[in-house]
């Protein structure tokens, strides 16, 4: 099925597309400027007319009287930007050790899945909190702690399809020819192994959006003057009985957000992915083919 | 059987000591427990005298045989409250407890009956529904639910209460255990409609319906097969909803060990921190053990 | 054209799958009839139809993205196909009982074998779940499975291949039904299993006096057990004749490709003839007849025209355009080589 024929997943693109162009577009894009304060419009509810602009506050100000459409997007910035540098290091890293856990087997095996199963068992936002907290917070130990909890997920699925595909003739005939290990796993494995590991590798930027997002209602993540979306529901937090929008809007956008990234990857694994392909889609039609598979002879 | 949970309660131990290690590594080697303790405009001599009397200038080794001994007298004393941190952390135990084993109670039933419905009309306006409705379960913040439920059924309806305890009362309970059970129920109802899927397109179910049986009497049996991965992934949730407690705690001022933790973080409170971290870790530990159980009990397979 | 009653007529039935590459028809205008108390084979290769036929009769054709597109199917008296859900349900398993290939997975593993027998009783005649387990005994019983009292709280797995096809027999059984279609009983078990399978069957079918179709590929099952035989290829009945008829003399070049095809009893070292060729892929049938690239007899014609079936003896019809020499070539078999066969295969 071609991404323009299901409409919710053509949904969830542009909405991916237009929230990553406004981010990185922020000084040109925004309504307003995000850090210009007005005590005049402090906390306006959405839909007020600017004094400054022919552009209504769409989401209304916050407490010190700047545009909160436009300081969402700012803070889109953080929270998109940890998503991506989140699973590009975890990824990274867990791809890596997959590949040589399934690859080369034996006792690197062993190590590398002892030490993702020992880290699976671990409860993730607590280990994530504790470690944030004895790094103190920051972009960067966001990432990192986010990369340190996340990395085994990786590891696993690469390493399991390593695993089938290392027996498989076409790695048998570069082994013949005389490939080494590297070259192999990276040149003839690695490529094969693309399309699932970038379906979890979007699933995973939607966790990860929602990690930060919890993370920094804590108080572990994003520090002022920078904010991200959890920061900015926790910063309103205090003005829920009486100025609502600061909560409902930012929460709105991580919702969209990583809804259209679990849609679009639900999708990509429909596609990309036989025996998965009916769990997503026409699940009625794909069961009763499988039923005559069984029963026609 | 009984090899198989030897060897399972073998590896559960090994991971609560990894835990054990975890702990002191991240407290005492990634971060400096004396700035971990105090302050950042504490005074040079008041760092000196605190990293002395705690022994945290001694040799790595010493700090951990330290280490051990103070966990051994219940993780030290709590800096914010004066008490030992263990009791203190396990006194807020059966709160989070009830809070996960709740939100437990409503996200089974629920996913099962949205899973089943999504699973009986496949490719249906309904299942389509369900399913954006279960991945929302997976894309929100928790903590925003929360607020928008109170936001909703606390300032606006006034029906149920912003938060705290109420001595365990259901009307307290149910906007904390709803808004974690929420991502719960996305995972659970996605689960359950394809396991259920699976079930259905198996040759048994053509032999039930040659048999003439009614389609109720078919659910029967394919919800019956369906049942074992359900009721794994299930105890599954039960960590997670440990996990997730963290957070939703915090929201609702639910007094459990994740608001604990966060009040020590906030006091700057260490050895409660590194307690309710242990206590946390061992928790979940223990439930994925008893999943593994009931798993090898429930499953022939593993049994024999 | 017989006396006796008639308990199914299945006329022009078509039956349509919707594919990725559109439309195939897996039944193809298709008519058989059968009496009561008769046996017929249905015979043919994977994909001729055969089991898409038999699953249209009982109602367990997938629907999407199965479609009946044409014909009847009249069922002491009624049509099934016009019946509604319900009732069509309350006929299945109670009038009309299927027997599947594959008893292991054809049986619930999660429920004991006499539950799963139990349950015809107690859904289709609300019976206490005390009196219908005693019932399932009683058929345990009765299809020769042992200790029968202990073995009726065993879980299928418990039971060997042979022993679950008996439990899917006794369920199908149950309810003393007027027909009984079994998709190819026995191609999931050992040899010897199958000849007892087969015996049990046969004692059933005389005792109560059943109606039978019997699905299968292998001809020697098909002379045993039934009393007309129609072979089907790509989806329509090539050839249909009583048996002693079609065993003597063929008419129809699939037909005689299959008895060829066949090892037999009283020439063991005789090399097998196999039909060249492949089963057609149904969603590219030639515009003639659909075994014409296949057909050592093929014309000219064979490939333009679709051959219709004309009748060579009564009761005897064959699809093709050289019927009738085929039909003089007379049997392939050399005499009593059938009833070697069967002698050999039911002790």
């Amino acid at each position: 099925m071609a991404l323009w024929q299901d409409k919710i997943a053509l949904l969830a693109l542009i909405w991916l597309l237009v929230v990553m162009t406004a981010t990185i577009g922020v000084d040109y894009l925004a309504p307003f400027n995000p850090t210009d304060q007005s005590l005049r419009m402090r906390l306006s509810p959405p839909m007020t007319p600017s004094p400054t602009s022919s552009l209504p506050h769409l989401f209304g100000t916050d407490a010190l009287g700047r545009d909160l459409l436009s300081r969402i997007i700012l803070a889109g910035q953080l929270s998109l930007a940890v998503g991506f540098s989140g699973v590009i290091v975890s990824g990274l890293v867990g791809v890596c050790l997959g590949l040589l856990a399934g690859y080369y087997g034996g006792r690197t095996d062993v190590i590398i899945m002892r030490a993702v199963d020992l880290q699976i068992g671990f409860p993730f936002l607590m280990l994530a909190i504790f470690i944030l907290y004895a790094l103190g917070p920051g972009f960067w130990n966001v990432v990192l702690v986010l990369a340190i909890v996340r990395w085994p997920v990786y590891a696993r699925v690469t390493r399991g399809m390593t695993m089938s595909l290392r027996e498989q003739q076409f790695i048998e005939s570069a082994k013949v020819v005389g490939c080494g290990g590297r070259r192999i796993m990276f040149r003839h494995i690695l490529p094969n192994l693309a399309s699932p590991i970038l379906v979890l590798a979007t699933l995973e930027i939607a966790r990860l959006i929602l990690a930060e997002s919890a993370l920094s209602f804590l108080g572990l993540g994003v520090q002022p003057p920078g904010t991200s979306w959890g920061r900015m529901i926790a910063d309103g937090r205090q003005y829920i009985g009486t100025a609502w929008w600061l909560v409902v809007a930012p929460g709105f956008f991580i919702f969209l957000t990583a809804l259209s990234a679990n849609l679009l990857a639900t999708w990509a694994r429909a596609v990309t992915d036989p025996v998965h392909r009916w769990r997503v889609l026409a699940g009625k039609r794909n069961r009763d083919e499988a039923s005559n598979q069984n029963n026609a002879s | 059987m009984t090899r198989y949970l030897l060897s399972r309660a073998q590896q559960s131990v090994l991971v609560i000591l990894a835990a054990f290690v975890l702990v002191f590594i991240i407290g005492s080697v990634i971060g400096d427990p004396v700035d971990l303790m105090l302050p950042p405009e504490a005074s040079d001599a008041v760092r000196d005298q605190l990293r002395r009397s705690l022994g945290f200038d001694q040799p790595l080794h010493i700090q951990f045989l330290n280490f051990i001994v103070r966990v051994a007298n219940g993780f030290g004393e709590s800096i914010w409250q004066s008490t030992p941190a263990l009791p203190l952390v396990i006194s807020r135990l059966p709160a989070t407890l009830y809070l996960a084993g709740f939100a437990l109670l409503i996200a089974v039933p629920a996913s099962l009956a949205l899973g089943g419905w999504a699973a009986l009309r496949p490719s249906s306006v309904a299942d389509r529904v369900i399913n954006i409705f279960s991945l929302g379960g997976v894309s929100i913040v928790d903590f925003w639910l929360g607020l928008m439920l109170v936001l909703i059924f606390s300032v606006q309806l006034g029906w149920l209460p912003t938060g705290g305890y109420g001595g365990g009362s259901v009307v307290y309970i149910i906007l904390p255990a709803v808004t974690l059970a929420y991502r719960s129920i996305g995972r659970l109802a996605q689960f359950t409609r394809s396991a259920l899927l699976d079930e259905y397109a198996k040759p048994y179910v053509v032999t039930l319906r040659a048999k003439g049986m009614s389609e109720k009497r078919i659910f029967l049996h394919t919800i019956k097969n369906a049942a074992i991965p359900i009721i794994t992934l299930s105890g599954d949730e039960m960590a997670s909803l440990i996990n997730g407690a963290i957070v939703v705690e915090s929201v609702f001022s639910w007094p459990g060990i994740g608001s604990l933790l966060l009040q020590a973080i906030g006091q700057r409170d260490l050895f409660l921190i590194e307690a309710a971290v242990f206590v946390m870790t061992v928790i979940i530990i223990l439930v994925n053990l008893l999943i593994d159980i009931t798993y090898a009990y429930l499953d022939p397979k593993v049994r024999l | 054209m017989n006396n006796r009653e008639e308990i199914l007529s299945v006329s022009n039935l078509t039956v349509e799958f919707d594919t990725q590459e559109g439309s195939i028809k897996a039944v193809d205008d298709v008519s058989v009839s059968l009496n009561r108390g008769e046996a017929l084979a249905i015979v043919g290769e994977s994909g001729s139809g055969k089991s898409v036929t038999s699953q249209a009769i009982i109602g367990t054709l997938p629907m999407p993205p199965g479609r009946i597109s044409g014909g009847q199917i009249y069922f002491d008296g009624q049509n099934l196909l016009e019946l509604a859900p319900a009732k069509r349900r309350a006929i299945a398993g109670a009038r009309i009982a299927m027997i599947s290939q594959d008893a292991q997975s054809a049986l619930d593993s999660r429920f004991t074998v006499g539950y799963q027998i139990g349950e015809m009783f107690r859904h289709h005649r609300g019976w206490s779940w005390k009196k219908s387990r005693a019932a399932a005994i009683e058929l345990l019983d009765k299809v020769r499975i042992p200790n029968a009292a202990s073995r009726v709280n065993d879980y299928p797995h418990q039971f060997s291949g042979g022993m679950q096809q008996r439990a899917v027999i006794a369920a199908a059984i149950s309810l003393e039904p007027d027909l009984l279609i079994a998709d190819e009983p026995t191609t999931a078990l050992d040899v010897t299993v199958q000849a007892e399978v087969m015996k049990l069957l046969h004692d059933l079918k005389a005792e109560l006096g059943l109606s039978m179709i019997l699905v299968t590929h292998d001809l020697a099952q098909a002379y045993e057990t039934a009393d007309r035989v129609s072979v089907m290829y790509a989806g329509r009945i090539v050839e249909h004749a009583d048996r002693d008829q079609i065993f003597g003399a063929p008419a129809h070049p699939y037909t005689r490709g299959l008895f060829a095809a066949t090892p037999r009893m009283d020439q063991g070292d005789t090399e097998l003839v196999v039909i060249p060729g492949t089963t057609p892929n149904l969603a590219a049938l030639p515009k003639g007849c659909a075994f014409a690239p296949r057909c050592s007899y093929r014309q000219d014609a064979c490939v333009t025209e679709r051959p219709q079936a004309v009748t060579l003896a009564k009761g005897h019809t064959s699809a093709c355009f050289l019927a009738s020499d085929v039909y003089a070539l007379g049997s392939p078999f050399s005499k009593g080589a059938l009833d070697k066969g069967q002698e050999g295969e039911t002790p």
